[in-house]
């Protein structure tokens, strides 16, 4: 979330576009200058590369745009984008080579902690069998706690993902296990 | 009762933290919490590891994400194009519409003249080969159902469409397993994906037999969650219970008295919340643009399952009013505002979001723990925003 918006704030915007009355070019211009780098990092968790993921970014947007500019109202303006990230990343994620979001050299990036050279040993350490539970994890497992760390309620993440509820609470808890097992070595 | 003495699974605890338990569960596994410290041990082990993934991705993963590899584009260019393509595209549909009504006009005519001539000869035109007939029985009046199910249109494609998906979930509203049952329909590009998670063979059984005639579905049962890890039974009988003791109880004969009115309190709840979200999970996946493009038996059956969700909304909630109001002030008079006109799956979802505000006052009023709710104006806001759902389930 370093430039992306809280659940609260993304929803402000589109209270703004009423109160403002702003007309749907501003609300969706705005809309994209905050959010686009939420959705672009989510599609690259589903694997699309790059130039890809940041194609279909902007392509959401423009969707958006096109549905408001025929009048329909949006509920959940935030949930209503992952939506349609998710389901165009899929799209894509079937056509083309997949980018692999968490490769094995990322715990060559895992910054040193503070203490002693011992306790940041072991905290490295901890850090390295969590990075590599991070990525034994299914699709689904990542998807749901990527979605979850944004702030996305269980039945929002639902809707994003085309899953039931239960489906979602599962998938947390499985990872979550997981996670646990992990940082106990 | 009895789940107060166990100890909460680790996804009920997980959804506890998450706060997004039901208020009736969340209460008793904050009750459960206060007596047991395994459980509060678990709790916190929950919290820690989520704490550590939150930090490892910003630490860790978020940096190292590519950045975006190209400046992002200006919108506002684009969503010029698409609104000069769009005008361009309302011109011919005019002309089309225009020429459209003279289509429909002459086939009238001409319909009416085949009419006139099969009345006057008594001879049916038969049907080509390859044609069907068109005429659509009228819904069927069942007990306690409104409308059958109509079968699948011809389909020439092989992808399975909203209303290949909308009978999965007439069928399954059919045998009441949209309330609550954990089963979940996806439509997937060519069949609808049924899993359900964890059910007896019996209830698996009953969906079964109630998708057996539809094409295009797969069923699926995947294995109930593996809740070993939540432990032995325990004894917390007597944990403490309810904010609204003081006044309340004092009109009960005793505190078991009072234990019975809660338990049917939010039993009441429930089972409204599970129509609440039946409806809700509804609006979500016909929404109006996906409703609009169906043809007139599936939106007749969307209706019949829809209205069927809103009657039994509304006795839910009239119940719910009939146990909680003798207990509560009266609402404040709401002034009348004129009627909205939205779709009804706007109204579906703000009546969820209503009726989990009543949910949760009900749970904190009744028999949340002290607390939980700061300030004495709980009952009041419980009996507005009661009053406000029964107001809106009812229009």
């Amino acid at each position: 979330m370093t430039a992306g918006l809280t659940y609260g704030q993304l929803h402000s915007i589109a209270a703004f576009q009423e109160r403002r009355r702003l007309t749907p070019e501003e609300a969706v211009a705005e809309l994209f200058e905050a959010a686009r780098e939420d959705v672009y990092r989510y599609l690259l968790t589903l694997g699309i590369v790059p130039a890809q993921a940041q194609e279909a970014t902007q392509e959401v947007f423009l969707r958006l745009y096109a549905v408001l500019r025929k009048g329909q109202r949006i509920g959940n303006m935030r949930a209503w984008i992952f939506r349609v990230a998710h389901n165009h990343g899929l799209t894509l994620r079937g056509q083309e080579q997949r980018w692999r979001p968490f490769d094995p050299e990322m715990e060559m990036r895992i910054p040193d902690g503070a203490g002693s050279p011992e306790q940041r040993l072991i905290e490295r350490e901890r850090r390295v069998n969590l990075g590599h539970a991070v990525a034994s994890l299914s699709p689904q497992q990542r998807q749901c706690l990527h979605l979850r760390t944004e702030g996305f309620r269980y039945r929002e993440i639902a809707g994003i993902m085309g899953i039931s509820d239960s489906s979602v609470g599962e998938f947390l808890r499985r990872a979550i296990v997981r996670l646990r097992k992990a940082l106990d070595g | 009762m009895a789940n107060w003495r166990t100890h909460p699974e680790e996804g009920e605890l997980l959804r506890y933290c998450d706060g997004e338990l039901r208020a009736r569960d969340s209460a008793r596994v904050a009750r459960h919490l206060v007596a047991c410290w395994d459980c509060r041990t678990r709790r916190d082990d929950l919290r820690q590891t989520i704490a550590e993934y939150v930090r490892y991705r910003r630490d860790v993963l978020e940096p190292a994400l590519p950045q975006p590899p190209r400046p992002w584009n200006n919108l506002r260019g684009e969503f010029a194009r698409m609104s000069v393509a769009d005008d361009s595209g309302a011109a011919w549909r005019r002309i089309f519409q225009r020429r459209a009504v003279w289509l429909v006009a002459c086939t009238l005519t001409a319909g009416t003249g085949i009419l006139f001539y099969v009345g006057q000869t008594g001879r049916p035109v038969a049907p080509r080969v390859g044609q069907t007939s068109r005429a659509a029985a009228p819904p069927v009046e069942q007990a306690g159902r409104p409308v059958a199910i109509p079968a699948p249109a011809p389909r020439h494609a092989l992808a399975a469409g909203p209303e290949d998906e909308l009978r999965v979930i007439a069928a399954l509203e059919h045998i009441g397993a949209d309330l609550g049952d954990p089963i979940e329909v996806v439509r997937t590009r060519d069949r609808i994906v049924v899993n359900c998670i964890g059910l007896d063979a019996g209830r698996m059984r009953e969906v079964r037999a109630a998708l057996a005639g539809l094409s295009r579905v797969e069923v699926e049962l995947s294995p109930k969650p593996d809740v070993s890890a939540a432990g032995s039974p325990l004894e917390v009988v007597g944990a403490p219970r309810a904010a609204m003791r003081t006044e309340v109880t004092r009109q009960f004969d005793s505190p078991a008295a009072y234990e019975k009115f809660v338990d049917g309190l939010l039993k009441n709840s429930e089972a409204m919340m599970a129509r609440a979200h039946a409806l809700h999970r509804l609006a979500m996946r016909f929404p109006p643009d996906v409703e609009a493009s169906m043809g007139a038996d599936s939106k007749t059956l969307l209706a019949a399952i829809r209205e069927h969700h809103e009657t039994a909304l509304e006795h839910e909630v009239a119940a719910l009013d009939h146990s909680a109001q003798p207990y509560l002030p009266p609402p404040a008079p709401t002034p009348a505002g004129n009627p909205v006109r939205e779709a009804w799956q706007a109204r579906a979802m703000r009546v969820f979001a209503e009726a989990e505000r009543v949910d949760q006052l009900l749970a904190a009023v009744f028999a949340g723990p002290q607390g939980s709710i700061a300030g004495d104006a709980r009952p009041a806001l419980l009996s507005a925003a009661l009053a406000k759902l029964e107001s809106d389930v009812a229009q």
